[in-house]
């Protein structure tokens, strides 16, 4: 139904997109310069370019979201079950109890994460 | 005008498009269609583009308000309405810069891209009922993916730039990413609950009753929190800091790709407050006015309860300080994601008691 008025607004999107970029161009003006070219620095001279700059302080963090990003799927799931079977919202609301309760009990208990690394 | 001379003028514009040639005819009723007046005109380009400007010119003329200035007002007739045409005629000027470190097809692909997705959550948004380009049983899912993708163009720009800003600006963005994303699900899910139902127009009309800030209003505070997060505003505009990373991931961009990033955030602000009138505020139910005819009406109260959401986030930048990185982390899964998760628990034993 709506898929022909989807395609239009995508092709619009992009084409509106492009405009401005090519707007960019028709308009803009100066001369080339190797300064002007130059990765922003503050002013000095570019240091070389480091590619390891990972905080790894931060990634007890990043194993904690993937646990709760396993934990939206379920929750996910267990919506479509509700959609589909109405009479399965007891279990499903006591699945919710304990993954509520569970999450409250994990961050009253670990208060400080960076130093455990 | 009497009914007459409207029929004979009708009349007469069918005699006239009957003569036309064939691809000419086609292009009129084509022009004349939903396929064209959706996408262009009213949930779409146009109405975008209005929203977008006036967005900005609202941020600028009530951040200005708060620290007791006058903000812009000398372009245009009233108050500085054009001074964002102004700025955007600046930015175009400006000489198209690729720094020589860059990774170049990324590097300028990026802001398109960015853009061009921000505007797609558009395409499942209602703004009334029926207005909505794209009906879909599952329209909330998509929207949430588009607003899951949009951040991955940011990510690559960040890193394309090949700069030691832009580079800690991704890093920064890419932790905020993680740290948003499964709270602002969670409190989706609760109003997917209520309505049992995706479908963006079925929620709205399952709030017929009352609004669902109501029995989730939990769910409505850590929707608001990641959705401030979401769109990078300050408290939590960690990535594009100004002050300390002269403005992160967007540090190397300029002219034109600039303007398209700045374009795309504001795009991303509009849809999300959109998206919280729509889930939580009620949609485009409200009482109707005498003056306003039934076809406008459920877009007027949309707008207008958007508006509420915006001038909130937008008012958040003049009174708080940016929190930093690792409190973001911390608010994310100590508070967000156990607040999100009681609120579903307390929505579903709203069902079970019948009150829902």
């Amino acid at each position: 139904m709506g898929m022909e008025a989807f395609l239009v607004f995508v092709v619009a999107a992009f084409l509106l997109s492009l405009l401005f970029v090519l707007l960019g161009m028709l308009l803009s003006h100066g001369r080339r310069k190797r300064t002007k070219v130059l990765t922003f620095e503050c002013g000095q001279k570019p240091f070389e370019w480091r590619t390891l700059q990972f905080p790894v302080q931060y990634f007890p963090y990043l194993l904690i979201y993937v646990v709760y990003a396993v934990v939206a799927v379920l929750v996910l799931v267990s919506l479509f079950y509700v959609f589909e079977v109405p009479d399965a919202l007891m279990r499903v609301t006591v699945f919710l109890a304990i993954l509520a309760f569970s999450s409250i009990f994990a961050s009253m208990n670990l208060k400080r994460l960076i130093q455990r690394i | 005008m009497p009914p007459q001379i409207i029929q004979e003028y009708a009349r007469a514009a069918a005699n006239f498009l009957k003569e036309l040639p064939q691809p000419l005819r086609d292009f009129i009723l084509f022009l004349h269609s939903d396929a064209f007046i959706k996408p262009i005109i009213f949930p779409g380009i146009l109405f975008i583009l209005t929203f977008v400007m006036f967005t900005i010119w609202f941020e600028r003329k009530l951040l200005a308000r708060v620290m007791v200035r006058l903000g812009p007002l000398h372009v245009g007739k009233y108050a500085g309405l054009l001074q964002l045409v102004a700025d955007a005629v600046k930015l175009l000027s400006k000489e198209l810069i690729v720094p020589e470190k860059a990774v170049k097809p990324l590097y300028v692909s990026m802001p398109v891209l960015c853009c061009a997705l921000s505007m797609l959550t558009f395409a499942f948004l209602p703004l009334g009922p029926g207005w909505v380009i794209y009906p879909s049983d599952i329209g909330l899912l998509l929207v949430f993916v588009v607003l899951a993708v949009t951040p991955i163009t940011i990510l690559v720009a960040g890193w394309a730039s090949r700069s030691k800003y832009s580079f800690i600006g991704m890093v920064r963005f890419a932790f905020q990413v993680f740290s948003y994303e499964v709270p602002f699900f969670l409190a989706l899910a609760s109003v997917t609950l209520a309505a049992r139902s995706f479908n963006l127009e079925r929620i709205v009309e399952a709030q017929a009753g009352f609004p669902f800030i109501i029995p989730a209003f939990l769910g409505f505070l850590v929707f608001l929190i990641t959705a401030i997060a979401e769109v990078e505003r300050v408290p939590f505009d960690i990535p594009t800091a100004e002050q300390e990373l002269v403005s992160g991931w967007q540090t190397e961009y300029s002219g034109a790709y600039f303007a398209l990033f700045y374009l795309a955030a504001y795009i991303k602000l509009d849809a999300v407050a959109i998206l919280t009138a729509l889930l939580f505020l009620g949609g485009w139910n409200g009482p109707s006015i005498p003056w306003l005819p039934g076809s406008v009406l459920g877009p007027f109260w949309l707008i207008l309860k958007s508006l509420i959401v915006v001038s909130l986030v937008l008012l958040l930048r003049g009174v708080f300080p940016r929190v930093t990185l690792d409190k973001l982390l911390d608010i994310g899964w100590r508070f967000l994601v156990p607040l999100a998760l009681l609120n579903l628990l307390v929505v579903a034993v709203l069902i079970q008691m019948g009150l829902l």
